[in-house]
């Protein structure tokens, strides 16, 4: 492998991300514009930014990894990511943009009136957020190892360099447009490699014993019953629970466009999911040998100099480089921009000088425990955090948007319960792994039980308590009246 | 708290005079918003009346209740799909460009589905939406 093409690729990314950031610098005048983008992004736009701050290195490089480790279960994840956004659409979206809220925390200050359900909501969303950068951080430093033999702990301490770095220096404004850009680069990243894969292989018919490459036991027909499902539940109800989805619909200036808005970015994020998947399939006919764990998660960058003799295989390695690298810094700074918004607004009034301090703490203490900790599997580690938020804040936020009776209380018996139970259930499988006999599912996957958990206990505590939130009403009215009372059908126009 | 700059008093309160152009939020100046006389979280309801929060609460019903039955639905597909490419055994013989017909369903066959329930979903609501804005306007 070429070190120099790898090390030019990460380079221009590196380039162009900052171009933009600073284009964007001239055009961040308010606070406003900090937080929120001023409101005035179109839903292409907003789409494609969303779309690239949601496809991180879990599915960039692990998806392909756990098909070629493990076999068609892997694409349960992307599934449930995809999916995840279909429950966004359908329970959060529109009524989320009209709450005018700025961050998950303000959302739950607005509707319960209570500091208190604040304060834990803040805390939350930071721990769900300083997850998530981890396993970008580890897929940064594995990749960079891989490609160019440089020491792990360089890619990771680049990508938190840099995502503080822009984040602070030119707030979601340009976010939104490094975002977007992203996005197209690693949907091109992926999908240039799969049609040169698909040439050369169609090419030369392939030898391929598929008893032995898709044998029926690694195929669909190996599922559990209770793994497949509970995994399922996590990752549908997570997305509404992760702190920079939800930051983003802020930037559509209607309710129904933040709806139209995750349309797109459902068709976007599946285009996406297919092609990786691809990759995976790819990888099980021609690279069976990169089957071990620690190694299957960098088979997207092995294959093209594989498959594709000379120049040709360089190049396009460069490209999945490049668009590995749109993986990490995307969503790491996306999760960075909404952890800045919730500690500067939480903690100092939410000026802009604290929102650019917030952002270099909050990709600093993702990196001290990414330098500290093992890499485990990228879609595993993704895939935990979904769980954790979806059992701490999707009941929460599902419900403080649906249901009348819901009390600060009871919310916050139901984020402290779900963060409880889904918290050491993880760690409980981490100790414990296989030892724990039956219980080892349930631990491992505890989504089918600690967010029917979560849920029941704030519905339980709301109705047991008598000190409601008084501005109810208010508060739902204006989550669902939509905005236009109709002349001219623009609203919509995506 | 909510509300630390007050920009976001635009799109549910400037529609409302009805000039029939897409709202676009102008950003002048950070300080100058705050100036504005009405606060912010008023602007829903001082201009909600009684009978429109009825309207309000059905809506809420309707729009829930179309939520929870797509969701059903879509559960209910996904499983079924499941249920057919895992018990049925028979179709792992049949295969695409060395693929087995199950493996290629899981990889790319539930994408489809999840979009076409996004846009059937999508379309619904902003009917419902429409058919209460027309609701309110005969107030």
């Amino acid at each position: 492998m070429n070190p120099i093409l790898a090390v030019g690729a990460i380079a221009l990314v590196l380039v162009v991300t900052s171009l933009i950031g600073v284009y964007g610098l001239r055009i961040s005048r308010t606070t406003s514009d900090f937080f929120v983008a001023s409101r005035t992004v179109r839903p292409i736009w907003n789409a494609s930014a969303i779309s690239g701050e949601y496809l991180s290195a879990g599915t960039f490089l692990g998806l392909s990894g756990l098909v070629l480790l493990s076999g068609s279960d892997a694409f349960w994840f992307p599934i449930g990511y995809a999916a995840g956004y279909l429950l966004v659409l359908m329970f959060v979206a529109a009524p989320l943009r009209r709450s005018g809220a700025y961050t998950i925390p303000d959302f739950v200050h607005a509707r319960l009136d209570s500091i208190t359900a604040r304060r834990i909501t803040s805390a939350l969303v930071l721990v769900i957020g300083w997850l998530y950068i981890v396993p970008q951080l580890h897929g940064a430093a594995l990749a960079v190892n891989v490609v160019a033999d440089i020491p792990p702990w360089v890619g990771a301490v680049v990508v938190a360099v840099v995502v503080s770095g822009s984040v602070a220096a030119g707030g979601m404004r340009s976010i939104t447009f490094v975002q977007a850009f992203l996005f197209w680069l690693k949907l091109g990243a992926l999908l240039v490699p799969v049609i040169f894969f698909v040439i050369t292989i169609g090419g030369h018919e392939p030898s391929i014993d598929p008893e032995l490459v898709f044998p029926a036991e690694r195929g669909p027909s190996g599922l559990d019953a209770y793994t497949t499902a509970s995994l399922l539940l996590a990752l549908l109800c997570g997305t509404i629970g992760l702190p920079h989805v939800l930051v983003r619909f802020y930037t559509s200036p209607t309710g129904s466009s933040a709806r139209w808005t995750t349309v797109i970015v459902i068709a976007m994020i599946s285009a996406f999911y297919m092609v990786s998947g691809t990759i995976g399939l790819v990888a099980r006919a021609t690279a069976p040998d990169l089957a071990q764990p620690g190694i299957a998660d960098t088979v997207a960058l092995l294959l093209p100099s594989r498959l594709i003799p000379g120049i040709a295989g360089e190049l396009l390695t460069a490209l999945v480089i490049a668009g590995a690298l749109a993986a990490f810094l995307g969503t790491s700074s996306g999760l960075v921009v909404s952890l800045s918004s919730v500690v500067s607004q939480d903690l100092f009034h939410g000026t802009v000088r604290s929102f650019r301090w917030a952002a270099v703490v909050c990709a600093a203490v993702p990196l001290g425990f990414a330098l500290a900790t093992v890499p485990q599997g990228l879609v595993t580690s993704v895939a935990n955090v979904f769980v954790f938020a979806a059992s701490a804040l999707s009941p929460v936020i599902v419900l403080g948007i649906w249901w009348r009776p819901l009390t600060a209380r009871g919310a916050i018996a139901g984020m402290l319960v779900g963060a409880a139970l889904c918290g050491a259930a993880l760690i409980g499988s981490s100790v414990f792994g296989t030892q724990a006999g039956p219980a080892a599912a349930l631990l491992a996957q505890p989504g089918a039980w600690t967010i029917p958990a979560a849920a029941l206990t704030t519905i339980a505590v709301s109705l047991l308590d008598r000190r409601k939130p008084l501005n109810t009403e208010r508060m739902l009215s204006r989550l669902h009246t939509p905005e236009l009372p109709r002349v001219s059908g623009s609203s919509s126009g995506s | 708290m909510t509300d630390p700059d007050a920009s976001r008093g635009g799109p549910p309160a400037e529609p409302r005079r009805g000039q029939g152009k897409p709202i676009r939020e102008r950003v002048s100046s950070a300080d100058q918003p705050s100036n504005r006389a009405d606060p912010l979280v008023r602007v829903g309801a001082s201009q909600v009346s009684e009978a429109e929060t009825v309207f309000t609460r059905s809506l809420m019903r309707t729009q829930g209740r179309l939520a929870l039955a797509c969701v059903l639905s879509f559960v209910v597909v996904v499983a079924s799909v499941t249920f057919v490419i895992s018990r049925i055994p028979e179709l792992h013989d049949l295969s695409i460009g060395g693929v087995p017909l199950p493996w290629l369903i899981q990889a790319y066959g539930f994408y489809p589905i999840i979009i076409i329930y996004a846009v059937v979903f999508a379309v619904a609501a902003m009917r419902t939406e429409r058919r209460f804005n027309a609701l309110v306007e005969h107030e």
